[in-house]
Parts: C-alpha cells; structure tokens; sequence
C-alpha cells in the first residue's frame, strides 16, 4: 500500500495520461525548476516556496563520503518520527566514512547511491530531481536529502503523525460486533480493510484530489465481485472533481452523486470497517479520504439506510422486528404531525368517536389552527434539538430539561398548545432518531413541513398527494445506475429489505448491485441436528478437511 | 447504464392490475348491478372474457410489430392517410378516457372525505402530479406502482374479510331468473373496464423480453377478474341486489359499514387514501400513453413536452365537461360506452383484420427508419 502512495510520489509532476492524481499540481507551477547542484540555491528557492512557515525544518551536516560534503535535510515538523530520523539517519550519516570504509563501499561513484545503499537506514527511499517534487513530498511527511554538487535528492519516509487511537464510533454503536470504528488517517483506515478482507483480490486505488490540499483518496473494491461498469463510473466521477481542497467525504459525496437537489442520500457513509467490508462483498465499491473517519459506500439504496450492521450479527429474527420498527419510524417522522393536522381540522368523524371526543376536549382554549400549533411545536423541537447538540454536555441536559418543562408542561397547561400536539411531536422526534443513519433521518425531518402545509390545506388528500410525490421522486432516482427503491422497485429478492432471513438462505448478493458476480454461497447449507446413523451406514470417515489434513 | 426506459413484463403486469383495479373497484358493481342484479357476478366473468379477447387481439399485433405502437403501425397497415386519422382518433380516446377517470377521481374525493372543496382542486393537483410522473417515464411510474401495490392489494382483501361478517350469500339466489339477457346488458359495462387492457397495445414498444408479455397480460387479466369477481360477490352479499344498484360506490360504503372492537371504524378513509394512489397510477399511464402516442404521431420527438399541453387542455375540459356528478354518470353511460367500445375493441379488431388481409408486418429496415 505504502508502495502505492511512493508510486504516486515518484511521478507527480510527470504528465500523466490518467490525470487523475496529478490534477492537484497543474496550475501551480507549470515550469518545474530543477534542484541545482549547489546546496544555498536550493535553499534559496525553498524558502522562497514555502515563504515564512516555521514548521519546515532545514538542518546541514556534513558528512564524510568521498570527500567531506555538506548535507541538507529538509522536513516538516511534526509529520517525521524524530527517534527514527535521529537513529537511522542523522547517526549513520555523522559516523559514514567509519562504515563506509568498514562496508568498502569507497569504489562506488555516486555518492547518493552511497548514501541509499549502505548508509541509512529506512525502509523507502526514492529520488527526486525537481524542487517541486521535493516541495509536495515533505509536506506528507518525507524527508528530503540534498547534498553538495549532485543535482538529484533522496526521499526518505520516516512518515509519522499523531493519531488518534482505534476507537468505537460514536454514531454507529451496536450492542452485538466489532468496536473499531475509521480513524482520520487512511492509511490506518485501509489497513482496517485490509485485515477484514485478507484477499489479493481487494484493491485500494489511491488518487489524489485537491489543487490545494493534495488529499489522498482511497477506491476499495474486491475484483471480480464489483461492477467494472460502476468502478469505470466511479472513476470518471472522481477524476472529473476539481475543487481547491477536499476535508471530507461529504465533498466528494456532493461532487459524484446522481441528483444533486434531492433531500435524499444516494450515497451511504460509514465509520466502520465492518459495513464497508460487508458492502464490498456485497460488490460495492467504497471510497476513503483522508483526514475522515467517514468513508462512503456505492452504490446505495433506500432500503440500506434503514438497516444496521447489528442485523446481520444478531438473529435474523429480531433483525426483521427492528427493520420494521425503523420502517415505520421513517413512516412516522414523516406524517405523524400531517396526519395529525389533517384528522384533526378536515375529517374529526373518522378518528374513534371516544378518541376525537378526548382530542376535542385537549383542543378546547387553544387559540391557534392545528396547523399553527403543529407548526410552533415543531420549530421548538427543532431549536430544542440544535441547542442541546452543540452545546457541551452538561449544558446540553439542561436544555434538555428545560425544553422538557417548557414544551411538556408549561405550553400545555397555559393551553397555548393541546397535549394531544404534544405527543404528537414527540412521537415523531424519537422516531427520527430511531432511523439508524443520520443522513437518512433528514429527509422525512425535512419534508414534514411541506407535508404539513399539504395536510392543512387539503387534508388527507394533501398527505397522500405528498407521499405519491415523495415516492415518485424515490423511484425516478438513481444511485450509480441502481434504481434508488430497488430491489422494492423494480423488484429483485427481497431477501434483505424488510426482512433479514438466515444467512445459509442468503445464496446470492443483492440484485443489480451483486450482479456482476451474484453467488455468495456456493454449497448452501441449512443447518440440522445430526442425522441418526443407520447400522449399515458406512462408519464416520471425516470430513473434507479431515481428509485434506491426512493427505 | 444509460436507462433506456422500459419496463419489464413483471412490471406491466401490476401496473395493468393497477389500472385495471384503479377505478373498478369502486364504480362498477353499482353499473352492473343495475342492469344484472343477483346475476353481476356472471356479467363480471363475462367481462373478462370480452377482456382476454381483446387483449388476444392487441397482443396479435403486438407480435406483428413488435417494436411499434399501435399509433405507429396503423400507418403501416392503413396507410399514411388513414393512419393518420386512426391515429389522431386513438390520441383523442387515450384523452377520453383520460379525462373520465380524473373526473370520477374529482367526483369521488369530494363526495367521499372533502365535500366542502371545490373539484378544481383536485383535478389541477392530480394532473399537475401526473405530468411530474409522466414526464419522468414509463419505468418511473412501474416503479412507483410498485411500491403502492402491495399496500393497495392488501387493503381490498382487508376490507373483504373484515365486512364478511354481514355477508349473506343468499342475496345471489336465484341465479338466471330472468334468462340470460340481464346478465349479458350488464356485461356491456365491464366490457368497457376490462377493455382498459387494450392499452397494452400502446405501451408494446416500450416493454423488454417481448416474449412474455402475453403470459404478463393475462395474468394481469385473471388476477384483476378474480379481484372484481370477488368484489362483485361481496358487494351483493353484504347488501342486496336492490341497493346494491342504487348504492353509487358500494364498494366504499361495505369498508364504512365494518367496526369492529368500537376502534376498527372509517375504514373507508384507508379505501379513499389507498384509492388516490391507484387512480394517479392510472391517470398518469393514460396521460403518459397520450403522450407517447402523439408524440409518435406528430414525430416531434417531444414526448416529455407533450404531457403539458395535453395536462392543460385535461384540466379545464375535466372541469366543465359535465356539470355535476349525475350528468357524469349520465354521460359515461350513454355517450362514452360507444366511444370506449371503438377505441378499445374497433380499432385494434379493425387493424388486425386489414393486417392480416393485407399481409402487412413489421420490416426490419423500417423498424430503424421509426426508432
């Protein structure tokens, strides 16, 4: 992997042909300036790059190879290991000539060379010959080696950085599964891959976007199971970005998408290397950046934003009950206030009689329309929700608390809002935080207000009005040419949409996203209790593996 | 992956369950009710016999020309000239017909939950709706219907096993007491219904695997008999012949009847919120048929265009083209039938035949020459 990215480094500023990884230099300096052999010009000309930045680090020696030369290191504060830098590098190049002549490298030409092949020590090393190279290079982490009179520099990666530990993450906890969560660095994240998915047939593409920011980007995809119509897809999409800089994936999520104007994501994100190494194998194509712990799955469907990763670990039987839970909890934050409004205001004779007699009497004083009341509950909410969201902790419980009081019973008993509103809102407010993934629980946050204008004014005629509008809008959308609503419409196998059944029973991968390579089990198994052994029955001779191991 | 816009014969067959069911359920037991009594069950087998042969007729030509719909090869078969007018005459049927069941949806939505609402309301709504779906294409719309399938189907057997409780099958006795000519009177009505099969015709070319879309049209046609057969039966069972004639959507009044436990009740508001996606389903594929058929017609290659002009001249003549609600009934009886009657069975009969005298089939150069 590492090879990849040293790959990428040791032509940046060629002219490539797949451009790609290369966009994030052009523009620059379209002239590349070559390093000279003299030590202070180099200097000079860095200098002048980087103008007054304090955090690269410019260190001369001298060091004793043919004849004493001056040697420049050159490195960014911060991004090198420091132990390393001093022991393999900085003390092998004081003591050279003491090793040089005991290893009898003295014959050797170059004296570059000399330093590569016998001096330090550090796993990679590669050449550069232009100070541009150099420039982009030290500023991932490399350090570069000038020395007096030789018009190339060596690249040594001593790369290291904070990190931030292996974590469980935050927003998709599971009570049943792994508890490692991405992290900001890549190259811990696609390592994380990596170990779940022990293959040659996974393959991590690095690019790299961002004129400014040179963000390294990974595409994970397992070939011979990932559509190479949607990898192609994929690719052309990335490489059509050209933005300054690229934090998250949410960037590149906006640039590659289908439809930009729909409320709805088309593109499923994760922080956990489970459920993109379950999305591989599903024949998805997954893509990281660094500096997130966010990494994205393609292509998505609607189905996949309602389900957890807990349903595939735990029995498929409560997988099921929960998949309808959240099934109706998208339902719910969508037209439970519409809903509410539109029985209420145009058609009290079909709730219950006793039921509209008891929201009748709750609605006796309250001086606004429903509509109003929904809508005043509703903003509340909303403020209620933001302010505890980004405040600290502590302060966050006492909003919590006070927005307690204020909407629960103050509002009500000063009979400004009816209590039946009340629960209402709060139906929907937990149901929206019962859908699993964030992104997913903004849509139907959204569209409840038009719904609610709908419901107001045309009652259940504007719900349903709404809700066949919302539906066509899913059905007309695509997720990297896979139907949004599939496999619901068009329909495939819906062994894994509402229902989860056993994984013997799952033979096949999703349809249309797994169709390139659609068996996922090729000698299904349901498993049984032994089978009683009959007398004549040969006597147990063990199994295939068994046997194997004999041989 | 560029879409090509065609739906599978999967897909054809609920959307034409869809269609079908869309506006049966509701307003044709009362029709033929009024002319069968007891006996409408067996004007209803008879419909969707007169159903299977029309779709056999379509089907046949489908076959013919299998990449053409039917504005398209009525030229062929006809000629330029006549096939022209047959054409702007089939245009003006999809339109017909289009306009019917928009105003029944009006009429329906006023009556049954918002009867203080002007009808404007709804039909702008509705059309405005269906441009946004048709617009979107044919596979949108299937898949639309998809999801709202399920729910549809589940809730007319919900309602048939909740009110079977006051069922009393011996409302269907005596069978043929006046002979057959009751039975065959309140055939005419269904035959106009399940004639809504014919639309397959139009929507040939845009359907893949061409190969299963008979099997696909059939079975759209048993599942949709078997529903209404049953509808029909229930509907004479939970009232009685006599009122089930002058009930006008007795279908809706048997899920109003149902309580259950004192808290199962109004179930006829799920019948009405189910029923409004149905109708838009079926409103939307005969706008979008529309659409499609003149756009092949005019070859102005607009189709997506199209659905606006034709939305626009839907809505105002929706509105105003009768004035209430028993001129509407008055008015599909007597004048639309004929008019039904010829778009659905005459035309395609009367293609079929010249075809088949004439020879005429599709040719593979000027299969090209039209896409």
């Amino acid at each position: 992997m590492l090879k990849k990215i040293l790959k990428l480094f040791g032509r940046p500023s060629s002219p490539s042909k797949k451009g790609s990884a290369q966009t994030g230099n052009q523009g620059h300096n379209t002239v590349l300036t070559p390093i000279s052999p003299d030590l202070q010009g180099n200097v000079l000309e860095m200098r002048h790059r980087i103008g007054q930045s304090g955090d690269i680090v410019f260190r001369t020696i001298l060091v004793q190879i043919d004849r004493p030369r001056q040697v420049l290191l050159v490195y960014t504060e911060g991004l090198v290991d420091k132990t390393l830098l001093s022991t393999g590098v900085l003390k092998p190049l004081l003591l050279g000539a003491q090793t040089l002549r005991q290893r009898g490298g003295i014959g050797r030409k170059d004296p570059l060379e000399k330093i590569r092949d016998l001096l330090v020590a550090v796993g990679e090393v590669t050449e550069a010959a232009t100070i541009d190279e150099v420039l982009n290079n030290i500023f991932f982490g490399m350090i570069a080696l000038f020395m007096e009179g030789m018009d190339k520099a060596l690249l040594l990666n001593l790369v290291l950085w904070e990190d931030r530990a292996v974590d469980e993450p935050e927003t998709e906890t599971v009570v049943r599964g792994p508890r490692e969560g991405f992290i900001e660095t890549l190259r811990v994240n696609t390592s994380l891959v990596r170990r779940k998915i022990r293959s040659p047939h996974l393959r991590i593409e690095f690019l790299r976007l961002g004129r400014i920011t040179h963000t390294d980007v990974a595409v994970a995809y397992i070939d011979g199971i990932a559509n190479p119509e949607i990898l192609a897809e994929v690719r052309r999409r990335l490489e059509r970005i050209d933005i300054d800089g690229i934090l998250e994936t949410g960037y590149i999520e906006e640039f590659i998408e289908d439809e930009p104007y729909s409320v709805f994501p088309q593109i499923f994100h994760t922080e956990r290397p489970d459920v993109v190494a379950a999305g591989l194998l599903e024949g998805r194509i997954a893509i990281l950046v660094d500096g997130t712990p966010f990494a994205l799955l393609i292509p998505a469907v609607f189905a996949q934003f309602l389900q957890s990763p807990e349903d595939y670990y735990e029995r498929p039987h409560i997988a099921v009950w929960l998949r309808l839970v959240r099934y109706g909890a998208f339902f719910i934050t969508l037209t439970a206030p519409s809903l509410y409004i539109a029985l209420t205001t145009f058609h009290p004779e079909m709730l219950p009689t006793a039921l509209a007699m008891s929201v009748a009497a709750g609605r006796e004083g309250v001086p606004f329309p429903a509509f109003m009341e929904a809508l005043l509950m509703e903003a509340t909410f909303e403020l209620l929700r933001e302010a505890g969201l980004r405040l600290p902790k502590p302060f966050g419980q006492v909003v919590g608390i006070v927005g307690a009081i204020v909407i629960g019973e103050a509002v009500v008993r000063a009979g400004i809002v009816s209590p039946a509103m009340v629960i209402i809102v709060a139906i929907a407010a937990i149901a929206s935080f019962a859908i699993p993934v964030f992104s997913m629980a903004i849509p139907p946050r959204l569209l409840k207000f038009p719904m609610m204008f709908l419901a107001a004014s045309l009652g259940l005629f504007g719900v349903m009005v709404g809700l066949i509008a919302i539906t066509v809008h899913l059905a007309s959308i695509r997720s990297f040419g896979v139907p949004y609503l599939s496999p619901i419409a068009p329909r495939g196998s819906m062994k894994d949409v509402v229902l989860r059944t056993f994984w013997w029973a799952m033979i096949r991968r999703p349809p249309l996203i797994g169709k390139y390579n659609p068996t996922r089990q090729r000698h299904p198994v349901r498993p049984h209790p032994p089978r009683e052994i009959q007398p004549q029955e040969k006597p147990f001779q063990g199994t295939r593996g068994d046997r194997q191991n004999e041989r | 992956m560029k879409d090509e816009g065609k739906i599978s014969p999967a897909q054809l067959r609920i959307l034409m369950v869809t269609i079908i069911l869309g506006t049966t359920v509701l307003f044709m037991p009362s029709l033929v009710a009024t002319a069968a009594r007891q006996d409408s069950w067996l004007s209803m087998i008879l419909g969707v016999a007169g159903g299977y042969l029309e779709a056999a007729v379509v089907l046949a030509l489908g076959k013919r020309f299998p990449n053409q719909s039917m504005v398209q090869y009525s030229e062929a078969i006809l000629g330029k000239f006549l096939g022209k007018i047959l054409g702007l005459a089939m245009i003006l049927y999809l339109i017909l017909f289009d306009l019917i069941i928009v105003r029944e949806f009006g009429e329906l939505l006023v009556l049954a939950i918002m009867p203080a609402t002007p009808i404007t309301v709804f039909i702008v709504l509705i059309l405005l709706l269906a441009v946004y779906a048709s617009t979107a294409g044919l596979e949108v719309i299937a898949r639309t219907n998809e999801v709202f399938f399920a729910p549809t189907i589940v809730v007319i057997l919900l309602i048939f096993i909740l009110a079977a409780k006051d069922f009393d099958l011996g409302n269907l006795l005596p069978v043929l007491e006046n002979g057959p000519a009751p039975v065959l009177k309140g055939t005419l009505p269904t035959l106009a219904f399940f004639g809504e099969i014919g639309l397959v015709g139009f929507l040939y070319p845009k359907i893949n695997n061409p190969g299963q879309i008979p099997k696909a049209t059939y079975q759209a046609l048993a599942i949709t008999g078997g529903i209404m057969v049953m509808d029909m039966v229930a509907v004479l069972a939970a009232f009685n012949p006599e009122s089930a004639s002058r009930i006008i959507l007795p279908t809706l009044v048997m899920a109003k009847n149902i309580r259950i436990a004192q808290f199962i009740e109004h179930l006829e508001a799920l019948v009405v919120f189910i029923w409004i996606s149905s109708v838009f389903i079926k409103i939307t594929v005969f706008l979008y048929a529309a659409a499609l058929a003149a756009n092949q017609w005019s070859g102005l290659n607009r189709q997506r265009f199209l659905n606006w002009p034709l939305a626009a001249i839907l809505a105002p003549l929706a509105i105003y083209f009768v004035p209430n609600s028993l001129a509407l009934a008055k008015f599909i009886e007597k004048t639309s039938f004929p008019v039904l009657y010829a778009g659905e069975i005459g035309i395609p009969l009367l293609l079929l035949i010249v075809a088949a005298i004439r020879g005429k089939r599709e040719v593979s150069g000027h299969e090209k020459a039209q896409k």
